[in-house]
């Protein structure tokens, strides 16, 4: 059985249900004990749970994100919450040269099941400097696990297996998302890393996309259905590790893939992922890989310019009708 | 045993230090502990401290040389005692590049070999699915016409020209066996004819056509005077050149890949100027009639051999390393020989090719005039001809040089010839 | 809150540790001393940081922690492990690249850990051992754990943000933590005057209300004794403990550079308080051990050295085979 439940929603179940299994797990960050967060993800677990394992910070992200590191290799379960990507800027010597590089320095002794938590993407005019998508920062850094949830089940059972793993994750939310709703499974639920899901079947085109970019390719896709193009789209879930299989087996049925990313277009993911299907599966390609991606560019304040930064429906619809060699609509 | 003391290391990256004092001279008995030199890097001076004691009994160095670091500063045994082969070598310092797995190796695997049918390129686009599929099917994408971007031929168009059509005959090539052509492996398409080097048959090819992923028939010709052609006798390159032609038309081959060894690729470049046969590659192995120096030796010795043992000496210079040489390769030889024509055929044909140390054709002016797909392997060891024939070709031809190989690349570098061919037959399909 | 610390009547420390205070010291020295050989040789390849001069500062404080209590170092960082305890054949093994190290080879000189035994490790960012000992110490308080956190750092890493961040963190929380400013003059080659205003370090942890303490880093026996007390404070929930230890290198910044910057007068006024040297004539004169018991243990530290060189060399290297299972799992 299964309950419908908002992003955040289930985002909060699974750190109370993590936290009720394991008193290694506590969680820090701004605003988040008594006020409940920002998107209310930690809200009443300061009464559960109480101060000790609840806490507000200062605004360090620095120092946050290096004591969460510490409390890491020191046994503990540290969720870290930075209130936004664009801040995990202040700590990347922590997850980059410390969380990312620890298990290799200690040959495989010390490990850092450590959590970040952040939401990042545009949206609503927050300006530059809260609105990045910066994944591929950390999905080039060895050692560090990348996962970005598009629903709510995803975000309840991906959450529940990072606080269950042994490596560092940095687990990036979707402003956007907070707020949306989808059937959550009851009971027990846990996502393993590197497990794409096929959000949609079809068998014309394969839309790879992940967080807000899965809804959004979800849309395009029930609009190329009526013009009879059936696409499938498959959401990685987690960016690092990859689920090269699923991705590779979708491109031998459909021989023709769609990626969108919401990041900048330059050095992304989607660039990588182009690269290792071009390289595994070339002779099943009927059509150059699309990328649509975010434009070069900071996030611009104004509606419309921020809008045009990144990826909407038409682009994702154009993009299909190129890989299908259709005339565009427009 | 002597022990040395080392040029210290005195940088992370420094390779070489100034020996600035020397504290002691040969014959110096040192205790451990003794600061025996000193040496300088760019930022300051170290002392050299002597890990063991000993007499000082080599000192390579004086006040004032650069020393590369990590190398004996000197040597310190026993009175008497000289710096042994062992220990006047470098000592065993860390190796370079201190990483100690090769990444190459951990992550290297091998090559996957080379199965694909031959991959039509039309002179239109094409999408990769569309290739792939055509080609499996016997079609020609510049038969087809595509609809996708600028007029790229698609996997519509291929399915579409599937079900509009029969699949394209892929009947197997029929060759008119004749005395000097025959069958090394059965196929489809334009077929690939080898050519043997001087006092070798067509048979010696069969190891190597097993390493050719190849589908197109693959066809070994004996030269006249060898093998089953030890009869026909001929006089000079060209009428070598000549009696091939003829037999190639005979046996209704009229388009082909040409792969040749020695002599053998020389008649190949020969064939390929006289321009009635449609050649569409050419693969020269160690190829004659480059430059003008043979090794007249060999010829003799090879053609005059009387015994097993004998040809086996001389047939030692083909290869750089002897392990290469298997004795299968001598006792077929020799076997070829007896009871045969060949022998004097060989001796007839040799008299009128070489002189003493002299190719007495060439094949360069044909080289230059080349206008196919061309491929050409060398062993840069090859003791029967010079490599440096090589260093002058034309533009059109690529040149693969083999370290470590000598005068049989396709025996003593088998797979990669094997791919090379392979490659070359593909790619100018 | 303390201004420097004086000598406060204590009872006399025991034979038992003024002994392995010497014998502490004394190993850092021969591993120091011997391992710049072996460096000289070619053995030792990269980067090696002597803690000559400053041997009494690790001694002191490793001596007054429990089982159960946790380090975290600094780039020049032997002298910490080995006055953490930790066995001189794994440590010199892993500065020979060996399998048989601590790190198997993966971490080199600046990268030893031991988390098993609580040492969290050497850091080869100036600065970054301080935020990962405040998440120890934070790790232990929601275990419920007494045990204390010491962080070694440096004059160099007190100017870095995470400083004030984490123990301001450390602060906020009661941590049972202590902070260890190695004070030697230098950050590099940039002395402490021409790096901050205040030379008096242990000021900035008055600054935002932590008990602070300066201590002559060159006593070993003082060190160890303010360290005890502070450990006790901790323990007490007074946390955390700042504790400036002034002290001097007696060589350059690492085994190549020569430190032609250090002024020789300075120099020569602290060799001629050299740590190693006050903590044999503290075991002579307050213990009143004979000269023949110094020998034996300055003999025996010797062979030790020895016996880890002799394992080392018979040890062998990560082969690809396992390093490339280990690159795979990353």
């Amino acid at each position: 059985m299964a309950r419908e439940l908002m992003y955040r929603e289930a985002l909060r179940e699974a750190i109370d249900e993590e936290m009720a299994r394991d008193p290694l797990v506590f969680i820090i960050g701004e605003g988040i004990a008594e006020r409940g967060g920002s998107y209310k993800v930690t809200e009443g677990l300061l009464a559960k749970y109480g101060p000790k394992r609840v806490r507000d910070t200062p605004i360090a992200e620095a120092g946050m994100i290096g004591v969460g590191v510490g409390a890491a290799i020191a046994g503990a379960r540290p969720i870290v919450e930075i209130l936004y990507v664009d801040f995990t800027m202040l700590g990347m010597d922590m997850i980059v040269n410390q969380a990312a590089k620890f298990r290799l320095m200690t040959g495989g002794e010390g490990r850092v099941p450590f959590v970040l938590r952040t939401q990042g993407g545009a949206g609503g005019g927050v300006a530059a400097q809260h609105s990045q998508s910066l994944e591929a920062l950390f999905y080039h850094i060895p050692g560090l696990k990348v996962v970005m949830p598009s629903t709510p089940a995803d975000a309840k059972g991906l959450l529940k297996h990072a606080l269950r793993q042994m490596d560092p994750v940095i687990f990036i939310e979707h402003k956007h998302l907070y707020m949306t709703k989808g059937m959550v499974p009851d009971g027990e639920h846990v996502v393993e890393f590197g497990v794409a899901d096929i959000k949609r079947a079809g068998k014309d085109v394969t839309i790879i996309a992940w967080s807000n970019m899965v809804p959004r390719a979800l849309e395009a896709a029930e609009e190329l259905a009526a013009q009879g193009i059936d696409c499938e789209v498959l959401d990685p879930r987690s960016l690092v590790p990859l689920d090269k299989a699923a991705i590779l087996a979708s491109v031998a049925k459909t021989k023709r893939v769609v990626i969108v990313q919401e990041a900048v277009r330059r050095g992304g993911v989607a660039s990588d992922i182009a690269s290792i299907i071009q390289e595994e599966a070339f002779y099943d390609l009927d059509a150059p890989i699309q990328i649509v991606a975010g434009l070069n560019i900071p996030i611009p304040f104004n509606l419309a310019l921020e809008k045009a930064s990144v990826p909407q429906k038409e682009d994702v619809l154009a993009a299909v009708h190129r890989c299908l060699h259709l005339e565009t609509v427009g | 045993m002597a022990d040395a003391i080392l040029v210290p290391q005195v940088g992370q990256d420094l390779t070489e230090a100034k020996i600035v004092a020397l504290n002691v001279k040969l014959g110096d008995t040192v205790a451990k502990g003794d600061i025996v030199a000193e040496v300088e890097s760019e930022k300051a001076t170290f002392e050299v401290e002597a890990f063991v004691a000993g007499i000082v009994i080599s000192l390579p160095y004086g006040v004032g040389d650069l020393a590369p670091v990590l190398e004996p500063l000197m040597h310190l045994g026993q009175a008497g005692e000289t710096v042994g082969a062992a220990a006047a070598a470098p000592a065993p310092a860390p190796a370079a590049t201190p990483a100690p797995a090769s990444v190459e190796t951990a992550t290297a695997v091998s090559p996957p070999p080379i199965a694909a049918p031959a991959v039509v390129t039309g002179s239109g686009r094409s999408s990769p699915l569309a290739r792939r599929i055509a080609a499996q099917n016997g079609l020609h994408l510049n038969q087809i016409a595509g609809t996708g971007p600028r007029g790229a031929v698609v996997m519509r168009d291929v399915a579409a020209a599937l079900q509009t059509q029969p699949a394209a005959t892929t009947a197997p090539f029929a060759l008119r066996s004749n005395t000097t052509l025959k069958s090394l492996q059965a196929g489809t398409g334009t077929p690939v004819v080898f050519l043997h080097g001087f006092g070798a048959e067509l048979a010696a090819w069969l190891p190597l056509v097993a390493r050719i992923a190849v589908q197109n028939p693959m066809i070994g010709a004996d030269l006249a005077g060898h093998g089953a052609a030890a009869t026909r006798t001929v006089t000079g390159f060209d009428a070598l050149v000549d009696d091939m032609a003829q037999r190639l038309a005979e046996a209704g081959i009229t388009s082909t890949h040409l792969v040749g060894h020695s002599l053998g690729a020389a008649v190949a470049v020969a064939l390929a100027d006289r321009g009635d046969l449609d050649i569409r590659s050419l693969t020269l192995i160690a190829p004659a009639g480059l430059g003008p120096w043979i090794n007249g030796d060999y010829i003799t010795g090879f053609v005059g051999a009387k015994t097993e043992a004998a040809l086996r000496v001389w047939m030692q210079n083909l290869v750089h390393a002897p392990d290469r040489l298997g004795d299968a390769m001598v006792r077929a030889a020799f076997a070829a020989r007896a009871g045969s024509a060949m022998p004097g055929a060989l001796d007839s044909l040799a008299r009128s090719l070489f002189e003493g140390n002299t190719q007495m054709f060439s094949v360069q002016a044909a080289l230059a005039r080349l206008n196919c797909t061309c491929r050409m392997i060398w062993g840069m060891q090859d003791a029967i001809f010079k490599p440096t024939d090589a260093n002058a070709l034309p533009g059109l031809v690529a040149l693969h040089r083999l370290p470590g190989v000598g005068h049989l690349p396709q025996v003593e570098a088998a797979g990669l010839v094997g791919r090379l061919i392979c490659e070359t037959v593909r790619s100018a399909s | 809150m303390a201004a420097p610390a004086t000598d406060t009547a204590r009872n006399a420390p025991s034979r038992e540790i003024l002994e392995k205070i010497f014998r502490t010291a004394y190993k850092i020295r021969v591993f120091e001393t011997e391992g710049i050989k072996l460096y000289r040789q070619g053995l030792i390849r990269g980067y090696f940081h002597p803690y000559l001069g400053q041997e009494g500062i690790a001694t002191g404080v490793c001596t007054a922690l429990e089982e159960g209590d946790y380090i975290s170092s600094t780039h020049r960082g032997h002298g910490h492990c080995i006055a953490w305890g930790a066995d001189v054949k794994k440590m010199v093994a892993e500065l020979l690249q060996k399998d048989t190290g601590y790190c198997k080879g993966y971490g080199g000189s600046m990268h030893i850990a031991d988390i098993k035994s609580g040492n969290l490790g050497a850091n080869g960012i100036v600065g970054a051992g301080t935020p990962l000992g405040v998440g120890a110490a934070l790790a232990e308080q929601v275990k419920g754990s007494d045990s204390v956190t010491v962080t070694f750092t440096t004059d160099g890493g007190s100017n870095n943000g995470t400083f004030l961040e984490s123990l301001n963190l450390a602060a906020i929380w009661n941590l049972n933590f202590i902070l260890v400013i190695e004070n030697n003059g230098y950050a590099v080659s940039t002395t402490i005057e021409e790096s901050t205003r205040d030379t008096d370090l242990y000021k900035r942890g008055l600054a935002i209300g932590v008990e602070s303490h300066q201590v002559d880093g060159n006593n070993p026996l003082a060190v160890y004794e303010l360290t005890l007390a502070a450990a006790k404070t901790c323990r007490a929930g007074k946390g955390p403990v700042l504790i400036e230890a002034k002290t001097f290198r007696h060589m350059g910044h690492h085994v190549n550079d020569p430190g032609k910057y250090m002024p020789e007068d300075k120099l020569a006024y602290y060799k001629a308080r050299d740590p190693v040297d006050r903590a044999r004539a503290d075991l002579v004169e307050m213990a009143g051990v004979p000269a023949g018991l110094i020998a034996q243990i300055e003999a025996e530290v010797a062979a030790e050295f020895e016996d880890a060189v002799a394992f080392s060399q018979a040890s062998g290297e990560i082969t690809a085979a396992q390093f490339a299972a280990f690159a795979a799992d990353y």
